[in-house]
């Protein structure tokens, strides 16, 4: 009997979702068809069809609580990785910055403290002034250009070459007989790294 | 593309969270209207409803637990949804508790003979069922609904899903229904016959 009625309500189910079973009585099957028949047109009425017009206004709806494409692109997990190679990169460029172009710091970072680093506006203008008076002393200053935007002066320890540098207010690292110092700008620029390759070819 | 895949491309953003929700729309919108107004709530108030649930869908989709299922979370918010809108309409009432079993009893004896009353010979069948139907849903909205579902030709799932209860659970609920139903449309076949 209970068999029975679970096959009857299955087939009334199956009818009325549209599928009719061949072995099932009339008049379950009559029944559940006119029920069919009766919720189809009722619901074509009520029910509202998901259509693109209401599609486009759902869009305007998460367009307008900030959760369209545009603005959801925080979530691509590509530009997560872009976002951060960038702030990698400005980070390595601020840390090189801080460790090799900042005159202040030189000493201690460089491990050394005995050369002598003379911080001013203008390296080349100033070299240019050095030569010029360490010509007179009848040395000849040996200059070399670094990445760092530093310019190495070495030049033989003689009392005449000491005297003029005396005299400039620069104390020199004394090393080997040579005397050594470097000047370095105040403001370090990107281009110093090519000017120092420029000027290694041109020796 | 289920709806994990779905998911899936939301949870991404940017294009494939577009394409996400346009395969949400295209699958789980008609239901998703038609369970709304099932449930009693007008066709304007309808897609209002349909636009809070695709909302918090999108928003909350980080808090979808890959555990479970993601069709059952996805009507877990269009129910509650539905809740919120009904709370706002100052329209919940509970449908389960609305009749109880000794209610029903009484129904079953004096309904059909009330409905049979009505329903003269000169109406057709599809009136008088209609006639019932209106009168069952009126005292049995919950019921109502989930033969409408099952007259769509959703799945047992996804039945289950739309009303909360597992599959084994859903079946025998629709058998239930079933019976429920046949104080308010048994005696219009019945005119046939005679």
């Amino acid at each position: 009997m209970t068999q029975d009625t679970n096959k009857e309500d299955e087939q009334w189910l199956n009818a009325l979702a549209g599928r009719t079973a061949s072995d099932a009585a009339p008049k379950v099957i009559q029944q559940a068809e006119s029920l069919r028949r009766v919720l189809k047109t009722r619901n074509e009425h009520l029910v509202p069809k998901a259509d693109d017009m209401l599609y486009q206004k759902l869009q305007f709806r998460l367009r307008r609580e900030g959760l369209d494409s545009s603005r959801q692109g925080w979530r691509n997990p590509k530009l997560w990785g872009i976002a951060a190679t960038i702030l990698l990169c400005i980070g390595i460029v601020f840390q090189m910055d801080r460790f090799n172009f900042n005159g202040e710091d030189k000493d201690i970072l460089m491990g050394g403290g005995s050369e002598t680093v003379m911080i001013v506006a203008d390296p080349e203008a100033r070299l240019a002034e050095l030569k010029a008076g360490l010509g007179l002393t009848g040395e000849v200053p040996k200059v070399s250009w670094k990445i760092n935007c530093e310019i190495q002066v070495t030049i033989k320890d003689t009392k005449r070459v000491q005297d003029y540098l005396n005299t400039q207010r620069i104390e020199p690292k004394v090393e080997d007989g040579n005397a050594i110092f470097a000047l370095a700008p105040t403001s370090p620029h990107g281009t110093c790294f090519w000017n120092a390759m420029m000027k290694k070819f041109g020796e | 593309m289920t709806e994990d895949d779905i998911i899936r491309l939301i949870r991404t953003g940017g294009r494939a969270m577009d394409a996400g929700v346009k395969a949400l729309y295209q699958s789980a919108a008609q239901p998703m209207l038609r369970f709304f107004v099932y449930k009693g709530v007008s066709g304007d108030d309808a897609k209002d409803v349909l636009q809070e649930t695709f909302v918090k869908i999108v928003r909350n989709v980080d808090s979808f637990s890959a555990e479970g299922s993601a069709q059952a979370w996805i009507w877990q918010i269009a129910r509650n949804c539905l809740i919120d809108h009904q709370r706002k309409q100052g329209s919940l009432t509970d449908h389960e508790t609305a009749v109880n079993d000794e209610q029903w009893e009484s129904l079953e004896e004096t309904t059909p003979d009330q409905n049979a009353a009505t329903c003269g010979r000169s109406r057709s069948v599809d009136e008088c069922v209609s006639d019932g139907f209106e009168k069952f849903n009126r005292v049995e909205p919950e019921r109502a609904m989930v033969l409408m579902l099952q007259m769509d030709g959703s799945s047992i799932e996804e039945i289950g899903n739309q009303i909360g209860r597992t599959m084994v659970a859903t079946k025998e609920y629709l058998s239930q229904c079933r019976k429920k139903i046949q104080p308010f449309i048994s005696h219009c076949t019945d005119l046939l016959e005679s």
